[in-house]
C-alpha cells in the first residue's frame, strides 16, 4: 500500500513537470513571434511567393522593417532610399521629395532602376509603408498583375497622404494604423499599429 | 541616474537651426541643467553649450536613447516611437515649412496625433519648449505610457492576405 501511494505520488510529480516544461516550450515558441511555415501547397502555386518591401527613409522605413517576419516566412527583399545612415536593404533608390528641383531626374532614375529590380527579382507581392519612392513599383504591379499592399504611415492620424491618395485606386490591400484614417480611403481597413 | 537630454532631427537634408539656437538659450537661462547630446543633421547653427554630431549610426542612436531621460525629437514617427518604446519622456518639436525646415507642415499632424493621445509633449512654437521641459522636470506633465498590445496584428493581416491570394484555389 505504501509503495503504491509512493508510485502514484512520483507519477503525479513527473506528469506535472512534463506539463510545465511543455507549457514553457509553447511560451518560448510564442515569444519568438514567428509565423508557422505553411508547407502544404494545395492551391495555385507550388512555390513560396517573393515579397518586395519598399519605402522611403525615416519613419516609413522603421515601420517597414517590422514586416521582416514575412520575408523570413516566404522570401523577399527590402528597398529604401540612400541616406547618410547605413541601412540593411538590398537596393537603394535616390532620395528625393516634392520640393527637390532634381526630383524629375531622380524619379526617372528611380523608375528605370525599379524596372531593373523588377525584372531581376520578379516579386509577387509588393508592400509599402509609403511615399513616392514606391510609385514605380505601384505602376509595375498594375502592368504585371501583381498584388500591391499599401500601409498608411503611423505618422498621420487626421489627414490622407499624397502617396496614399495616388496609389489608392489599384491597391489590393489598404491598411491604416489609426481608426480615424479610414474615412479618407474607400477600401481601407484598420490593422493596428506596426511600432 | 540619467543626466542627459538626447536631441535628434532625422536623416533628411533640411536644417533645424531654430531648435538648436533655442536649446543654447535655455541652457544660458539655466532652465536646462543637464548635458545635451544632439544629432543636428545639416543645420548650419552650431551648438555652443553641448556636444553634437551631424548624423549618427543606428546603434549609437539606440545607445543615446537608452542613456537619456528626456528625448527631444523632431516630429517624425520613427524617432518618437524609438524613444517611446524605450520608455523615455519625449518632447516632439515641429519642423515648419515657413522656416525652410521641411517640404510641408506634415509634422504638425504627426505631433498632434501623439500629443492628443498624451504619449508626448509637443512643441509647435519654440517658446513652448522651456515649458515642456519644465513640466517633465517638475513631474507635472500629463503623460500616458505607450503600449502596443498586438504589434504583430498587421503582419498577420498581410500574411492571411498572402495565403488567401497565393495558395488557395478560387474555384472549389
Amino acid at each position: 500500500m505504501e509503495r503504491l501511494k509512493r508510485n502514484i505520488c512520483y507519477r503525479v510529480i513527473i506528469e506535472r513537470s512534463c506539463h510545465i516544461v511543455n507549457k514553457m516550450k509553447r511560451k518560448l515558441e510564442k515569444g519568438k513571434k514567428s509565423i508557422e511555415i505553411n508547407n502544404e501547397f494545395k492551391g495555385k502555386h507550388n512555390r513560396n511567393p517573393k515579397i518586395c518591401l519598399v519605402s522611403s527613409s525615416g519613419g516609413h522605413w522603421e515601420q517597414l522593417k517590422k514586416l521582416q517576419p514575412l520575408i523570413d516566412k516566404y522570401s523577399g527583399f527590402f528597398i529604401t532610399e540612400k541616406t547618410q545612415i547605413e541601412e540593411n536593404a538590398k537596393y537603394f533608390m535616390k532620395q528625393t521629395d516634392l520640393k527637390d528641383k532634381w526630383m524629375p531626374f531622380k524619379m526617372l532614375y528611380n523608375s528605370i532602376y525599379a524596372l531593373f529590380i523588377w525584372l531581376k527579382e520578379r516579386p509577387d507581392f509588393i508592400i509599402t509603408t509609403g511615399t513616392m519612392i514606391a510609385y514605380p513599383f505601384y505602376i509595375l504591379s498594375i502592368i504585371f498583375h501583381k498584388k500591391f499592399i499599401f500601409i498608411e504611415t503611423f505618422g498621420r492620424a487626421n489627414m490622407p497622404t499624397e502617396a496614399g491618395k495616388r496609389m489608392e485606386k489599384h491597391t489590393d490591400l489598404f491598411i491604416v494604423q489609426w481608426e480615424s484614417q479610414k474615412k479618407f480611403y474607400k477600401n481601407a481597413i484598420y490593422g493596428g499599429c506596426l511600432y | 541616474m540619467f543626466v542627459l537630454i538626447f536631441v535628434c532631427v532625422g536623416s533628411r537634408s533640411y536644417q533645424f537651426d531654430r531648435l538648436f539656437a533655442k536649446l543654447d538659450k535655455l541652457w544660458e537661462e539655466g532652465i536646462i541643467k543637464e548635458d545635451i547630446f544632439a544629432q543636428i543633421g545639416v543645420s548650419s547653427y552650431k551648438p555652443k553649450h553641448f556636444q553634437y554630431k551631424d548624423f549618427i549610426a543606428e546603434e549609437e542612436f539606440i545607445d543615446k536613447i537608452n542613456e537619456a531621460h528626456i528625448v527631444i525629437s523632431h516630429g517624425a514617427s520613427g524617432s518618437i516611437m524609438k524613444a517611446l518604446n524605450a520608455k523615455k519622456k519625449v518632447v516632439a518639436v515641429t519642423r515648419l515649412e515657413k522656416y525652410g525646415e521641411h517640404i510641408n507642415d506634415h509634422q504638425i499632424q504627426i505631433n498632434e496625433a501623439f500629443a492628443v493621445n498624451k504619449y508626448v509633449l509637443s512643441v509647435y512654437n519654440m517658446e513652448e519648449l522651456g515649458e515642456a521641459l519644465k513640466a517633465y522636470y517638475e513631474d507635472t506633465a500629463e503623460i500616458v505610457p505607450w503600449e502596443n498590445t498586438d504589434p504583430m496584428a498587421i503582419v498577420n493581416l498581410i500574411d492571411n492576405f498572402i495565403i488567401e491570394n497565393w495558395y488557395s484555389v478560387k474555384s472549389l
